[in-house]
């Protein structure tokens, strides 16, 4: 395991150079640049952009913008501004006066105000909700799928699990609010505080409902392999009471597949988003993965990349973790 | 978006362990169809799916209406069910399930997007499936240096930024004959492919890791058969359960990443005539009734339940197709 | 079996651990809420006395609750230029001047001010005793700092170069440009050379004066009421642009004090305006309360804006008597119309916007005046605005909209007309329409644009036939943005518009359409005769003489053709029936009136 780690850790970095170094190219080579806004709204007129090029360095060769941004640079005062290899994600070009590291962790002002009122803690707050719901709703489903194998039990489940995949999150989210708030009075159409658990529970139902679907098909089937194995029809043999031998094996063994596959998804929650954001109205991260490309807001871009980066790759490992910490086959390799 | 986008065929990105535990024998194909046979929902699945099939491909002949005329006046046209749409408009029934916002025909606008959206879901899923399987085999089987390279590769091509990819490649190659094939929905797809295969990668990488160790493998490496003889032989056969549990995802997911990457301003050209092969697809067409709901919400409830009975087919087909292939399936 | 036994214990501690993290986490931050209140109780008071102190006693529930939409990227004065961020700073922040509910410049914080004759000189007499919310002094001083901070090229505000008639302005920031990019030294030197000339310019052009005529010392100066502006050119029109948000005194030790990020919070956000920003909290809430040390009429309610930018869900949060005012699509008027209650909340109006549709005028086939006459003849703006705008917009045949002052009633040239279309082309050098070049008609693909486009190609098609090689090229939309603006790119044509800074025709002819313009050289448009009328009209001081010069301009620029003018927008809200006294002007950046918020009040008595 240590041997899996310190394999990890030297390839750690390569990957996000390698990564920053794609998405820096990506972004310089699409057209359009920050200065080009919404074609129907005001532009930025040359003299202002050319300004506006200079303070940000975007009037510099490639290589340097990206060593500058990366590494850092002297800046106008003559001090050593650092970049990203001090967790410094550079300074947004729409968001002026906010560095992107500003925009993901910053607290807003406000009596009891802390990090999990920064756009990442609401979106972390969001994600794991949306995880517990997928995982202690989809994994139980998942299981009685499997027992009534191909009975009216098992195909009502499938159906209703995958309602919430066959449309988009948006027409999901929107017919939500449509019958509980609307309709019911169950809760506002636009919520108005996000403290306590209550407003939480419809968008994180909403937005966990893919990766529930998801976690309900594989335990299903992992469930299915297992319990055709020889030792759950051994223990049954015996004479072991049903329940028994479901909880004392079969769940166990077909636990292995499903949570490894939750890594991933969890990152997915996590990083939010802008469909279910603007919907509800909730101030998370989401949008910015989506917006700073549009914007070309170029350290947004970086920033998000780099954050979801490094979470995936934490992501797979404790994946990969956990798999050779269960499996004895996969952790010898 | 981009987090649906991001997470789409990667959605599956399941290390299934699939555990199988014999090679595949010709009688087990036959035994797998006897299977496949007797499971009813499959077969309803099966049939249904062959049925958006066939209206997607007679889609000029079955629609009432061209699907791209609008008629002035017309819009918000409630379907045949309903008197009068939110808009205050009384149903004709010469647009059966009423008109969109330009007073469109949505009945054919839906055929349409059926044609589209099958495409949109089936061809980068193969794409991918070939993509994914080849460098999580390769990954699996060679193990060492191969394996963490292809598995870092994979964690690279994960969290890069797609929607930036299909930017570059849909604004400089838009315009070239390649960008106009199949009314640019060919190069989307296909770029949409190459940066949506890591969750496959890895999740046949899981299965043959553990293919590898198991013994009949072994027996067929001692008796001299080749690597490519070997995959081929007893690993792909051995995966395929598990592909077929990762298309039944993917291939919805698709379908939707196309809606919400349209949304973002990538995809299909649109149609001025209306005689292209692909005009409008769910996608688009979720876009727009969504955009529309208040004053045609019905089109959007069509819209889904179409949608949503092809994806369950889908998902019912993917499942009767596991069972069936499952070698340890005694019956 | 160890292992795994192991292994079971830390997937159930994750799972639990997420579901404890994910459930419990809000409860926790309240009570830390607790904590810290204990802890900045003694900080706390000292904020409360200020804002306390301020405040109207307002009953609690006159609330106007407004869903602003997108949440602003930036709150700055100085730098923003988007109207959801002035919709934020118009209100706790006022200018020199400001606009009535006709759109006429009236004193705001100057009580009057005056031209010298040539109107290259113009004076400021700011009003005694005017003061922030937090009760201290404004002075003129405050203003000649946030002119002089927009025209900085330190600050490279978006809208800097708007103050560009005061003099020195330009050199200023052309010359630091210039200085930025030069690598030969002994150039670079000369560049910041003249970057200083033209910043010590600038500081001898924005001057406040004291009582006796001096500079002012400081910002507590009270005679300090004088301020003095030296243009570079007659500009008979200034004192409007006096009133636009850059020219807002945000202070600047506020602006030191918060760094980069103090617009970020309404602790520095101290301003002159009707209204006090009480709190902002991102991408969900802003909220305000009426300024009591305004020195007008005070604002008779508060004001909480939201941000919700799904339109399908604000218009069921209006319905649920969640929002007071939102914004109506075109895709929820019809809706809105055929209900008994909410028809009568509908509020259009016009609003600030021409769109035109814009062809490369030194382009094939866009060079021959002929074709561009056919496809503005082409053009079916009735029937656009019907079944597309879904009657939220108006037709526009020339460029100045209605309710600005410069519009032309009754134009009719080139108004929609197939048969002209058609004998257009034959007249053209092409002859026919299967002679002409392909045409690709490129736009930014959003849902809405596609819609719009495909109804576009499809009337074209029907006027001209089938001979038309007309293709829609949809692009992502910033990408077609910097295609718009580089003239070397293949657009052909593509629509586009302009809306007002101020209501000037100064603003809509010269800015936009002088051939020296960015705009007017990117669809390649230059006429003499034109630019001449402008050139001439912007420095004319009767204002009678000046409106009649730019009329022959717009006269010009109609015959000449270079876009075919299309429609002008309207902005619609619904408004909630207990709202009233809102004067609705094209200006409005957030709501009905917003440019005049102390005449709205809510009537509690009909509130739910």
């Amino acid at each position: 395991m240590t041997g899996l780690l310190f394999r990890r850790f030297i390839w750690f970095f390569p990957v996000i150079i390698v990564i920053s170094l794609i998405t820096f190219a990506l972004m310089k080579l699409a057209p359009g640049g920050p200065w080009d806004r919404d074609a129907e709204s005001k532009q930025v007129d040359p003299r202002t952009q050319k300004l506006l090029d200079q303070r940000f360095g975007l009037d510099r060769p490639l290589p340097e913008q990206y060593l500058r941004y990366m590494v850092g640079y002297i800046n106008a005062k003559g001090s050593f501004e650092c970049g990203v290899v001090c967790g410094n994600l550079g300074p947004s070009y729409r968001q002026r006066g906010k560095n992107v590291q500003d925009i993901f962790f910053g607290v807003p002002e406000g009596d009891g105000r802390n990090f999990f009122h920064s756009k990442f803690g609401y979106s972390l707050r969001l994600g794991l909700l949306s995880m517990s719901f997928a995982v202690f709703v989809g994994i139980p489903m998942g299981v009685i799928s499997a027992l009534r194998h191909n009975t009216s039990v098992d195909y009502l489940i499938t159906l209703v699990t995958n309602v919430g995949v066959a449309v988009p999150s948006f027409v999901v989210a929107f017919f939500a609010i449509i019958v509980l708030a609307v309709g019911l009075h169950l809760i506002p159409v636009v919520q108005k505080s996000w403290s306590g658990i209550t407003p939480w529970i419809v968008p994180a139902m909403v937005f966990g409902f893919g990766t529930l679907a998801q976690t309900a098909r594989f335990t299903r089937s992992a469930m299915l392999e297992v319990m055709s194995q020889e030792f759950i029809r051994a223990a049954r043999s015996k004479g072991l009471g049903e329940r028994v031998v479901i909880w004392k094996h079969t769940v166990r063994n077909m636990l292995i597949p499903v949570v490894t596959n939750l890594g991933p998804a969890l990152v997915g929650l996590i990083t939010g988003s802008i469909v279910i954001e603007n919907i509800f109205g909730i101030p998370g991260i989401g949008r910015d993965f989506v917006l700073s490309i549009g914007n070309r807001d170029y350290p947004l871009i970086m920033g998000t990349t780099l954050l979801y980066a490094v979470l995936i790759v934490l992501g797979n490992l404790s994946v990969d973790l956990l798999y050779g910490l269960i499996d004895p086959r996969v952790r010898s390799e | 978006m981009q987090t649906d986008a991001r997470t789409l065929p990667a959605a599956a990105a399941a290390e299934q362990l699939a555990e199988p535990q014999g090679p595949v024998s010709r009688s087990q194909w036959s035994l797998a169809w006897r299977r496949f046979r007797r499971n009813r929902a499959a077969l309803v699945s099966i049939a249904i799916i062959l049925l958006y099939g066939l209206a997607g491909l007679f889609a000029p002949w079955l629609a009432p209406h061209n699907p791209v005329k609008d008629n002035s006046g017309r819009d918000y046209v409630p379907p045949f069910w309903r008197a009068h749409s939110p808009a205050g408009v009384a149903a004709d029934l010469t647009f059966p399930l009423g008109t969109d916002s330009q007073g469109r025909d949505v009945l054919s606008r839906i055929l349409y997007g059926t044609r589209s959206s099958m495409v949109a879901g089936l061809m980068p899923a193969l794409i991918i499936l070939v993509i994914g399987s080849t460098l999580g085999f390769l990954a699996g089987w060679a193990g060492g240096l191969t394996d963490q390279l292809v598995m870092r590769t994979t964690d690279i091509f994960y969290a890069f930024p797609d929607v930036l990819f299909l930017i570059l490649i849909m604004v400089t190659l838009g315009s070239t004959p390649l960008g106009r094939l199949g009314n640019g929905l060919v190069l989307f797809l296909s770029a949409l492919a190459v940066v949506s295969w890591t969750g496959l990668a890895r999740l046949v990488r899981g299965s043959a890791l553990s293919l590898k160790s198991l013994e009949f493998i072994d027996a067929a490496r001692s008796s001299g058969a080749s690597n490519a003889r070997i995959i081929m032989r007893h690993l792909l056969p051995n995966s395929l359960s598990l592909m077929v549990v990762w298309a039944a995802f993917a291939v919805p997911r698709l379908i939707i990443a196309e809606a919400i990457l349209g949304y973002l301003g990538l995809g299909l050209r649109p149609s001025i005539t209306g005689k292209e092969f692909f005009v409008t697809s769910w996608g688009r067409l979720f876009l727009e009734a969504y955009s529309n709901v208040a004053s045609q919400p019905d089109f959007l409830l069509v819209l889904s339940l179409v949608v949503s009975v092809f994806v369950i087919s889908f998902t019912f087909l993917g499942d009767g197709l596991r069972d069936a292939l499952d070698p340890r399936q005694k019956r | 079996m160890k292992n795994r036994n192991w292994s079971l214990m830390a997937l159930g501690a994750l799972a639990t651990g997420a579901l404890v993290l994910g459930a419990c986490q809000p409860q926790v931050v309240e009570k830390e809420v607790v904590v810290t209140q204990i802890v900045e109780k003694t900080v706390e008071k000292e904020v409360e006395k200020i804002v306390v102190a301020t405040a109207v006693p307002v009953e609690k529930t006159k609330l106007l609750r407004v869903n602003l939409g997108t949440y602003p990227d930036l709150i700055d004065p100085q730098k923003s230029s988007f109207v959801n961020e002035i919709a934020h700073l118009n209100k706790f922040y006022e200018g020199l001047t400001r606009l009535d509910a006709k759109l006429v410049t009236v004193p705001a914080a100057a009580e009057s001010w005056a031209y010298n004759a040539d109107a290259t000189e113009l004076t400021f007499a700011l009003r005694a005793g005017l003061m922030y919310s937090d009760g201290s002094v404004l002075n003129a001083k405050r203003f000649e700092y946030s002119i002089i901070r927009n025209i900085n090229p330190a600050t490279a505000g978006e809208y800097a170069t708007i103050t560009n008639e005061i003099m020195g302005a330009p050199d200023w920031q052309d010359n630091t440009a210039a200085a930025g990019e030069e690598t030969d030294a002994a150039k670079k030197a000369a560049a910041e050379k003249a970057a200083a000339e033209g910043e010590a310019n600038v500081r001898a052009s924005v001057q406040a004066l004291g009582k006796d005529g001096a500079p002012c010392a400081d910002y507590e100066q009270a005679d300090c009421l004088t301020l003095k502006l030296k243009l570079s050119k007659s500009a008979p029109y200034f004192h409007t642009i006096m009133g636009l948000w850059v020219t807002y005194p945000a202070k600047e030790e506020n602006i030191d004090a918060g760094g980069d990020q103090w617009w970020n919070s309404s602790k520095y956000q101290v301003g002159n305006g009707p209204y006090v920003l009480k709190a902002l909290e991102p991408f969900v809430r802003a909220s305000f309360v009426p300024n009591a040390n305004y020195w007008g009429d005070q604002a008779m309610t508060a004001l909480e804006y939201s941000y919700i930018t799904d339109s399908a869900v604000s218009f069921q949060a209006y319905q649920n008597n969640e929002f007071d005012v939102v914004g109506l699509s075109a895709e929820d008027l019809k809706t809105a119309q055929a209900d008994a209650n909410l028809s009568k909340d509908i509020n259009v109006y016009p609003g600030s916007c021409t769109t035109a549709l814009q062809f490369r005028n030194f382009t094939k086939p866009f060079d021959d005046a002929q074709v561009r006459a056919a496809f503005s003849y082409a053009l079916d703006r009735e029937r656009w605005v019907k079944d597309v705008l879904k009657g939220l917009g108006s037709p526009a045949l020339t460029w100045i909209p209605p309710g600005f002052p410069g519009f032309k009633e009754g134009e009719t040239r080139f108004a929609y007309d197939a048969d002209k279309a058609k004998a257009a082309i034959a007249a053209s050098t092409y002859g026919s329409v299967d002679k002409l070049p392909p045409i690709v008609l490129s736009f930014g693909d959003t849902p809405r644009n596609r819609t719009r486009y495909e109804w576009l190609g499809q009337r074209f098609a029907e006027v001209f036939g089938t001979g038309l090689k007309l293709e829609l090229n949809p692009i992502e939309p910033t990408a077609f943005t910097a295609m718009q603006k580089d003239k070397k790119s293949t657009l052909q044509m593509f629509i586009g518009g302009w809306c007002a800074d101020y209501p000037d025709p100064q603003n809509w002819l010269s800015v936009y359409f002088n051939g020296s313009t960015s705009f007017a050289s990117r669809i390649g448009f230059a006429n003499a005769e034109f630019d001449a009328l402008t050139v001439q009209a912007d420095v004319e001081l009767d204002n009678a003489k000046r409106a009649d010069l730019y009329q022959q301009a717009q006269d010009k620029l109609v015959d000449a053709n270079p876009v075919g003018f299309f429609w002008n927008n309207v902005n619609s809200y619904l408004v909630k029936p207990w709202v009233s006294g809102y004067n609705k002007t094209p200006q409005d950046a957030g709501y009905p009136g917003d440019i005049t918020p102390q005449t709205i009040d809510i009537d509690l008595a009909q509130v739910p």
